[in-house]
């Protein structure tokens, strides 16, 4: 465990050492360690795939285009991962707009899009999970996806949302409890 | 009834077939397609500092300039205003009020001349038979 995790922390050295001398291998890389891991985070929270191509697309773009500026304050993992979320919130907001004009609104199209998703391929009870998790306050929701599905520590969830660990463990136990309540309703 | 606990923890949702393996190649596409433009731009981002300091000076000269056209503007009002004053008091001036001015400056004269002897010799009260007396 502590290997990989020194290995990832190497890899992210590696990738920001590389643009300054070999951008094409950079860039092989960055897509190599980051595509996938930030697709998923993108789907749970936008469900679409064309919403999630298009927010993973804008992510890499914008993440390329600062790679220049990345001082390695940070860790290039919650870098990006802070990216993605954002552009994903962006997205979900810009659709919010578009088409709908309440919370509600934007639950009940979120809940539509996922019955009506081809790439979705679990049972019924996957899919009552994922509405369920549907009914969850936007914020709370990724909180809840990030902690149980990607398992990711408190300490980088902080960093990547900008949110204390205390705030996110109370909001992750507050996610936990209404989902076991609506998934004991029926 | 269902418990978390009790769903098995796993990824549902799915791409479609060579997603990944195509993305890298669309983002990097996309990538050099929004370079390019920015190449063509390339010397007005080199001119940016200069056409700022240009810019700043073009806004002073404006004002500058506004000032100076504001203040020339006034000067021409104050000697305007000047000029009509002098104009009404002209115009106040009638005609009967300008008659009467000369014929009191004509009197004046006259009246002043009465000692001199031309203006005696040339007065009407002087007898045309002193001025044969006289020789003339």
């Amino acid at each position: 465990m502590q290997a990989s995790k020194n290995s990832k922390k190497d890899l992210d050295k590696t990738i920001v050492e590389l643009y300054k001398t070999d951008q094409n291998k950079a860039f092989g890389m960055l897509m190599q360690q980051y595509q996938q891991s930030l697709y998923w985070h993108i789907r749970k929270i936008l469900i679409s795939h064309d919403d999630t191509d298009d927010a993973l697309q804008n992510t890499f773009v914008k993440a390329w285009k600062s790679l220049a500026k990345f001082r390695g304050d940070s860790k290039l993992y919650t870098w990006l991962y802070r990216i993605a979320t954002n552009e994903a919130i962006t997205l979900l907001n810009k659709n919010k707009t578009k088409i709908t004009s309440t919370i509600d609104d934007n639950e009940n199209l979120l809940a539509e899009t996922l019955t009506s998703d081809e790439y979705f391929s679990g049972d019924e009870i996957q899919r009552k999970l994922q509405k369920a998790i549907l009914t969850l306050p936007e914020k709370q929701r990724i909180v809840f996806n990030m902690k149980y599905f990607d398992e990711i520590k408190y300490q980088d969830m902080s960093e990547i949302l900008g949110t204390s660990v205390g705030a996110l463990k109370a909001s992750y136990h507050h996610a936990v409890k209404k989902i076991e309540l609506i998934l004991s309703e029926d | 009834m269902a418990k978390l606990s009790d769903i098995p923890k796993q990824n549902s949702f799915e791409v479609p077939e060579n997603y990944f393996e195509n993305f890298a190649v669309n983002v990097q596409q996309r990538i050099q397609t929004e370079e390019k433009p920015k190449g063509k731009t390339v010397w007005l981002h080199q001119l940016k500092p200069y056409l700022s300091v240009a810019a700043l000076f073009v806004f002073a000269f404006s004002l500058w300039y506004a000032y100076a056209q504001f203040a020339t503007q006034e000067q021409s009002l104050v000697a305007e205003t000047e000029l009509s004053a002098e104009d009404y008091y002209l115009y106040a001036l009638d005609q009967s009020s300008m008659i009467d001015y000369s014929t009191l400056e004509t009197e004046v004269a006259l009246e002043a001349d009465e000692t001199d002897p031309i203006s005696y010799y040339l007065s009407e009260e002087m007898a045309y038979s002193s001025l044969l007396i006289e020789g003339y």
